[in-house]
């Protein structure tokens, strides 16, 4: 187990008390991450078939239960800190994965209850339309409700032993970084670069999980979240990675640049506003403030330097189990910022064309801790604008 | 740029397309609203790694007749203007048609003239939504007259063919699957971990060309026999282990899916036995697997070899599944499902024996394409036994 006991327990005392406040009876959590965070269980069945619900209940007192289908529930008791794993299926406690729902509100006598589900944007349920509908109508004495701001108040802030796993996939990243320099030539094309990428975070002890976007040269700045090509790189070219690696189901999210022979004056100068506007939000990132002062400095900076209109975007997001979280690094979001909050800090500028080519992509990300004096970058990989051969 | 964007000719795209309005309008849905990645990705070309963030929905919106039109983000209309093969993409945020998503789809079917439709979407079978249930909800209400069916029917009717492109791709994602397995065999010894095993496949398959997003599971040892999908972890194999690997790269967005069981050191007459039996009943698997017949008789003819071999108490599942954009398919390879195999369909070949809970678990899992003869095995790997004795 990723966890100890003392730690999943504290986690579910925490869920029950909000459960509690909220006037939620039980939590009905069904994605991926959330079942992984409360009960230690993971299988990549979960992201590779969308045929079989797996689901999670938290009662406001008491034990929490996890039903699988049949053949996950030797993995399941395994896994998961859990005294209550079932199944589904053929000898199963409930021969469908909807029936087994209900069965296990009826056993706990909340036929008639307030139930809390992943409706809103950001986490969303695994369940199919049909399934959530299904299960409305077989149990019709219960009130859904929507129970993401729970789990986001939840995860939002990671323990010391979630931050070590932070820390790690993040030393995992940047370790890339470097193999990725040591090893890259003009002349490689962007699929090349992605292998190196990949091959870097692999020997580092990466998990299975990475997402690894690289784009080149004038006609690719302007894709933001792209798969790789046949691209051929070129002297000039600036290169963008944007990457991050997982570590016991947690992230890290960098962006880094580098150019390919040589640089314009543009790039440069562009270069090194972005670098100047991470380094006064990484300044601004500390405990006490709305979250959203982060993206008030990076403003605040571009429009002093007459570059506002190169901003196309906030300052980031927060990152843990999954890479997008809440809250939003956008000047809007009031989230008081605490000791162990995740923050991918990225105020970009970008010299787009819609129509020809672009001049460049200047996004320099870091990753960093909230702490009580401030913040920890974790993402320990040069900012210089390295330029390879 | 554009030629190198494009995974498949714009004829492959447009042959998709007037496929998928012929059933539409059989199936009397006037518009497909489409927000799963595979499915966006099957049919407009385009696909970006915010599919799988949960904060932006993605919409493509497919009439009965005239072009598609695709809704974005504002930051993601570059990418996708320039990699899909028509014209109308739509962003909402800043400059965008609306400032938010659901608004920016509801704008769409207002400009199209889709208020009064009947409207397919990912309701079911095996297809998650590609917004939050609020998000559809809010669209729902948005959009009064038009009412929501399931639209995935459709959908997996035209992606359970392969054509020759795809299945070109299916192929080189499996070679490149079996590269990751020949690397370990090779190079496998006692007292490695799975995690280091994982490390020589992934790093393989990499240099092999396989895309981000490759999956893999690998359980050794009899604690972790009864784990059906183990992720790696730091054990160590030692003499008399078996060790299951059940793992995929992807290729254009085109999956393999292999298990392959291999032992450390030695392995007892029962497990030999169970193996033995387990090879035997795949190839009788595959003979069966042709067009014309209904899939589920590959299950049925796997199911009789078990219990001519005297190991059916062993069999705990179906037989496999089918593969394509997505890992997990339809139609199923079990009994129940009478659907008729057709040259380009691709299946995962999986009848498996376990002898739970300690005495291990053997599946060896080919993926095999029907052909207008019979089948192919795109799987090159070995399926003999191999006893690793370094």
């Amino acid at each position: 187990m990723a966890f100890s006991k003392n730690e999943y327990q504290r986690r579910l005392e925490k869920c029950q008390k909000e459960m509690k406040d909220a006037g939620i009876d039980v939590l009905l959590l069904t994605s991926e991450k959330n079942i992984y965070y409360f009960s230690g269980y993971r299988t990549s069945l979960l992201r590779n078939s969308n045929f079989r619900l797996f689901s999670l209940l938290i009662f406001q007192t008491g034990e929490p239960v996890l039903i699988v289908p049949n053949l996950e529930i030797g993995a399941a008791r395994i896994m998961s800190w859990f005294k209550d794993v079932r199944f589904w299926g053929p000898g199963g406690f409930a021969a469908e994965s909807t029936e087994a729902v209900k069965k296990m509100l009826a056993e706990k006598n909340l036929l008639k209850s307030t139930v809390g589900a992943e409706l809103a944007p950001g986490l969303r349920f695994y369940m199919t339309q049909k399934e959530f509908e299904i299960i409305g109508q077989i149990l019709p004495g219960c009130r859904f409700v929507d129970c993401n701001g729970i789990m986001w108040k939840l995860r939002m802030i990671k323990s010391p032993a979630e931050l070590e796993y932070m820390r790690e996939a993040s030393r995992i990243t940047c370790a890339s970084y470097e193999y990725l320099l040591d090893n890259v030539k003009t002349g490689m094309t962007e699929k090349e670069i992605h292998k190196i990428v990949q091959i870097g975070m692999i020997r580092e002890g990466c998990e299975v999980d990475n997402f690894v976007v690289v784009t080149a040269g004038d006609m690719r700045y302007s894709s933001m979240n792209p798969w790789p090509t046949d691209y051929v790189t070129k002297k000039g070219d600036l290169v963008l990675i944007d990457w991050g690696a997982s570590y016991n189901g947690y992230w890290s999210d960098l962006t880094r640049i580098f150019a390919l022979a040589s640089t314009t004056d543009h790039q440069k100068d562009l270069y090194q506003a972005a670098n100047r506007m991470r380094e006064i939000s990484i300044e601004a990132a500390r405990p006490g403030v709305p979250v959203g002062e982060i993206d008030k400095a990076a403003t605040i900076f571009a429009r002093e330097s007459g570059l506002i209109d190169f901003m196309l975007h906030r300052s980031g997001h927060a990152i843990g189990l999954q890479i997008h979280e809440l809250p939003s690094i956008s000047a809007t979001d009031e989230t008081i910022m605490s000791p162990g909050m995740c923050l991918t800090i990225e105020p970009a500028l970008y010299d787009f064309s819609r129509t020809g080519p672009s001049k460049g992509a200047f996004r320099i990300e870091d990753l960093v801790a909230i702490t009580p004096e401030g913040c920890e970058v974790y993402s320990k990989c040069t900012t210089a604008l390295e330029i390879v051969a | 740029m554009g030629e190198i964007l494009m995974i498949f000719p714009k004829s492959e795209y447009e042959a998709r397309y007037l496929k998928c309005q012929f059933l539409m309008k059989e199936a009397r849905i006037d518009v497909l609203m489409l927000t799963k990645g595979s499915n966006i990705f099957y049919f407009s070309g385009y696909r970006t790694s915010l599919f799988s963030s949960h904060f932006r929905p993605f919409v493509l919106l497919i009439p009965q007749s005239g072009e598609p039109s695709m809704i974005v983000p504002n930051l993601e209309w570059f990418s996708a203007s320039k990699e899909v093969w028509f014209d109308d993409v739509v962003f909402w945020g800043p400059g965008g048609n609306a400032s938010d998503p659901i608004s920016s789809v509801q704008s769409v079917f207002k400009s199209r003239g889709f208020l009064n439709s009947v409207v397919g979407t990912e309701l079911d079978i095996g297809q998650r939504l590609g917004m939050s249930y609020q998000e559809f909800d809010q669209l729902k209400q948005m959009l009064p007259k038009c009412s929501f069916v399931n639209g995935t029917g459709i959908t997996w009717e035209l992606r359970m063919v392969k054509s020759p492109a795809e299945l070109e791709c299916m192929k080189e994602a499996t070679r490149i699957t079996c590269c990751g397995y020949e690397a370990l065999i090779s190079n496998a010894r006692k007292g490695m971990t799975e995690k280091e095993m994982q490390m020589i496949v992934a790093s393989e398959m990499m240099s092999q060309g396989c895309e981000q997003e490759y999956f893999l599971s690998i359980g050794a040892g009899p604690e972790r026999y009864s784990i059906m999908n183990p992720l790696p972890t730091d054990y160590a194999v030692k003499d008399g282990d078996l060790v299951l690997m059940d793992w995929g790269a992807v290729v254009n967005g085109y999956w393999s899916d292999l298990t392959r069981v291999f032992a450390i050191g030695s392995i007892n007459e029962r497990q030999m036995e169970l193996y033995n039996a387990a090879n035997r009943i795949r190839e009788t698997a595959i003979t069966a697997t042709r067009p014309g017949v209904p899939i589920g008789e590959v299950d049925v003819a796997a199911t009789r070899m078990a219990e001519m071999l005297g190991v059916r108490e062993y069999m705990l599942h179906r037989s496999g599944h089918t593969i394509g954009l997505e890992v997990h398919e339809i139609p199923s390879i079990s009994a129940a499902d009478r659907t008729i195999m057709k040259p380009g369909m691709c299946l995962t070949i999986e009848p498996a024996l376990y002898d739970w809970p300690d005495g291990g678990s053997f599946r060896i899992e080919d993926l095999v394409v029907v052909t207008e003869n019979g089948n192919e095995v795109y799987s090159p790997c070995t399926t003999d036994l191999i006893v690793i004795d370094r």
